[in-house]
């Protein structure tokens, strides 16, 4: 993964801002906020975290804004230049985690810029749906998008899979346009909604088994390669116990690992989940989080789960990715999750205040929303939560998000009615 | 012991040329509804598959009219209905079932046309009985080949598809998202369907085929949770239903009313019914092993919950025998079948 090849956006000029935040910053809030809404290119540099070649800055395009350099323990990454120069750790993952070892030869280096959506416009029907959506993605970084339902999560994923076509604006996997190499893009999906019927023929194994070199042809035959392979993908998940069992018949949570196993057994280096916490309680839900965290660090591959709310992936989000009416602002969630920030994405007046560990976006006279959550006491260190040790539990937040979990759901839907135009 | 052969198969089975081309042609077809079948259950298409009985109807009547092998309507008709189904709109479920049922009217009307003027050709009602249900002893000798070419064409399909078909069955968001086309695979395997349903209607009639198709595959994934095995066993199911049924038939010419056999079809379909019955009984046996288990966890826990672990599982083992019993039924039946009466 050396080459970048950077696409103009034909977005125009005005679409990039210089985003020089770095979650370290979050003891310095003179840094530059992300720019307006447009694009908040977090294009830290490969070379910090040891990585040559991967350090790809557009021709002036792009400014620079470090992923949260404090993950990587570096805090003196935040000395970043103003604007123009790039400066950053890539994420925690670049601490060096041996497990990047065992994914094998096509396996990334972490900080390796993964995914790279680039001035993305999307129509359907007369509608623009997306709206100059910029950001990137790196490896062993785990980016939350957020935005509540509408706001164009679905398209940006169908964008990044392939199955939508950009009508301005790009997508650039590795290093390899998403559009082109549709077929063998190694990209890893888990669907919002699943329905197994219960009796599926097919044990846990069989359907992870059944994400090995898809699309390839031939009956589904046994290998002791393949087994492994499999055995491999459903340890990553935790899934060994019920790898024997109808698939149909296991839980919600219990469906989800094995279609994140699915997923991961192709090797791919980008994951994406739609909305996995949806149809999972709050205990489940925290689980696959941290699971999901581990995947991205000791795989050392990009995940980008999305979600209509931000509080249960606070604990281990490297990236933000906020979706409001197709717009996007990208990057640490102290670069984001600010009123500043967020009411320039709304093109309303939003504050952003911090209730019980957690964030509670109001937007305009009157009206309660929760947007988000995000601690202002939150130390940088525990942002990333590539650490092995990071549980629940030292998350500041970890109760108050139990307590009110039904709530922002809800709230969040609220607001996205209310603050649209 | 060949007293006993002697009574199960009557004189002339093995020698019988009639009986042989049923054999070959039955297992052809048993083994080619066996995957088409499971994956049919798993994209929960039956109703596609009985729909392709009826558009079968309309077709085999057609070549009646025009004097065809019935096999070739068949076959034109349900790969035209295939693709019409396909084109009408099958990318959601519920439109898939609307689309389905338009073009299975359209299709029963014509069939009505083209018997209806079978009738008045031949001033018997002779061929309507044999489309609708079939006479397997009565299939011409060249329909044998064609079958078995057909019935590999079909098996080939599946084989190669099997992976992307399984995936975009088990979740078509999934497959798309790796890229697969998934309307594509959708009318590949409509037309599968349509032949294999084709194949099923030469031995047991348009209007049965459906049983053949489904029967022994959804009994089979009661059975199995590993998708060959489902396979294999389907296979199996229906190989037996077919065969036995057959067999029955040679014997029931010495049955009442005599001189005559009864329609193969009415045998094989019973005997998928009670495949069908007996392979949930797995799975009563399991659950009521599971209540029984529960119901000791309860005597572990305290004397008040025992009475009621108890009272569940006893009431498991009233349902177990239930169905059991309702296993037998369709043999006992069987002296009665309406179908019986019907060959002409």
């Amino acid at each position: 993964m050396s080459a970048q090849r950077w696409q103009q956006a034909a977005g125009g000029p005005g679409a990039t801002a210089a985003g020089a935040g770095s979650a370290a910053a979050a003891g310095v809030p003179g840094a530059a906020a992300t720019g307006p809404g447009a694009t908040a290119a977090g294009a830290g540099s490969a070379a910090a975290a040891g990585v040559p070649g991967a350090a790809a800055t557009g021709p002036g395009a792009t400014a620079a804004g470090a992923g949260s350099a404090a993950a990587a323990g570096v805090p003196g990454a935040a000395a970043t230049g103003p604007g123009a120069t790039a400066a950053g750790a890539g994420s925690a993952a670049a601490a060096g985690v041996p497990g990047a070892a065992a994914t094998g030869p096509g396996a990334t280096a972490a900080g390796d810029v993964i995914l790279t959506v680039q001035g993305v416009d999307v129509w359907l029907s007369g509608r623009k749906i997306l709206d100059r959506v910029s950001f990137e993605l790196r490896a062993g970084q785990l980016a939350g998008l957020i935005g509540a339902n509408g706001s164009g999560k679905t398209t940006l994923f169908r964008t990044i899979l392939g199955l939508q076509r950009p009508s301005v604006g790009s997508v650039v996997i590795g290093a390899s346009q998403a559009q082109r190499r549709r077929r063998h893009t190694p990209v890893g999906y888990v669907p919002q909604k699943f329905e197994l019927d219960p009796d599926l023929p097919l044990r846990a194994r069989d359907l992870v088994e059944l994400g090995i070199d898809q699309p390839r042809l031939g009956v589904p035959l046994r290998h002791r390669a393949r087994r492994a392979l499999v055995d491999q993908a459903l340890e990553s998940v935790d899934a060994l116990r019920f790898a024997d069992a109808r698939v149909g018949r296991l839980s919600g949570g219990e469906q989800q690992r094995v279609l994140i196993a699915h997923a991961l057994v192709g090797r791919p280096r980008l994951l994406l989940l739609d909305e996995p916490l949806a149809n999972l309680d709050i205990s489940s839900g925290e689980e696959v989080v941290s699971l999901l965290a581990k995947i991205a660090s000791e795989q050392s591959i990009a995940v980008l789960v999305s979600s209509h709310e931000i509080n249960p992936l606070l604990p281990v989000m490297d990236r933000v990715v906020y979706l409001a009416d197709g717009r996007a602002a990208s990057g640490s969630t102290h670069e984001v999750v600010r009123a500043e920030v967020l009411s320039r994405l709304y093109r309303h007046h939003v504050d952003v205040l911090h209730v019980h560990g957690r964030v509670v976006v109001l937007a305009g006279p009157g009206e309660l929303t929760d947007l988000s959550g995000h601690d202002a006491d939150l130390p940088a260190g525990s942002v990333p939560g590539h650490d092995a040790d990071l549980s629940a539990g030292s998350v500041p937040g970890h109760d108050a998000d139990l307590s009110a979990g039904s709530v922002p759901g809800h709230d969040a839907d609220l607001s996205a009615g209310s603050v649209l135009p | 012991m060949s007293a006993v052969l002697a009574s199960l198969f009557a004189s002339g089975f093995f020698s019988s040329e009639a009986v042989q081309i049923a054999l070959g042609v039955g297992v052809i077809v048993a083994i080619v509804a066996a995957p088409v079948g499971v994956l049919t259950v798993i994209r929960r298409q039956s109703f596609a598959g009985h729909a392709f009985g009826d558009i079968g109807t309309a077709g085999a009547s057609a070549s009646f009219l025009v004097g065809l092998t019935p096999l070739w309507g068949l076959l034109l008709a349900n790969l035209a209905g295939g693709a019409a189904m396909e084109g009408a709109g099958v990318e959601r479920a519920r439109s898939r079932d609307i689309a389905t049922g338009i073009v299975l009217g359209a299709a029963l009307s014509l069939a009505a046309l083209f018997l209806y003027l079978d009738m008045t050709s031949t001033s018997t009602t002779g061929q309507t009985v044999t489309i609708l249900f079939g006479s397997i002893f009565a299939i011409p000798t060249s329909t044998l080949p064609l079958a078995g070419g057909l019935g590999g064409v079909v098996l080939l399909v599946t084989l190669i598809f099997a992976r992307p078909l399984l995936l975009s069955s088990v979740s078509p968001e999934i497959a798309s998202a790796k890229g697969l086309p998934v309307r594509a695979l959708s009318l590949l395997f409509l037309l599968t369907l349509g032949l294999a349903a084709a194949l099923a209607a030469v031995t047991i009639g348009t209007i049965l085929s459906t049983a053949l198709l489904i029967g022994p595959a959804a009994s089979a994934l009661r059975l199995t949770k590993r998708p060959l095995s489902a396979v294999l066993l389907s296979a199996l199911i229906g190989i037996f239903a077919i065969v036995v049924g057959i067999v029955l038939a040679y014997d029931s010419y010495r049955w009442p009313p005599g001189d005559r056999t009864w329609p193969v079809s009415f045998f094989v379909v019973m005997l998928v019914f009670a495949a069908y019955l007996l392979s949930g009984v797995p799975d009563l046996v399991r659950r009521r092993r599971q209540d029984s288990w529960s119901a000791a966890g309860g005597a572990r826990s305290g004397a008040g919950q025992r009475s009621t672990g108890d009272d569940r599982s006893t009431g498991g083992q009233r349902s177990g025998a239930g169905q059991r019993a309702r296993g037998h039924e369709p043999h006992h039946r069987g002296g009665a079948g309406p179908l019986g009466e019907m060959e002409a």
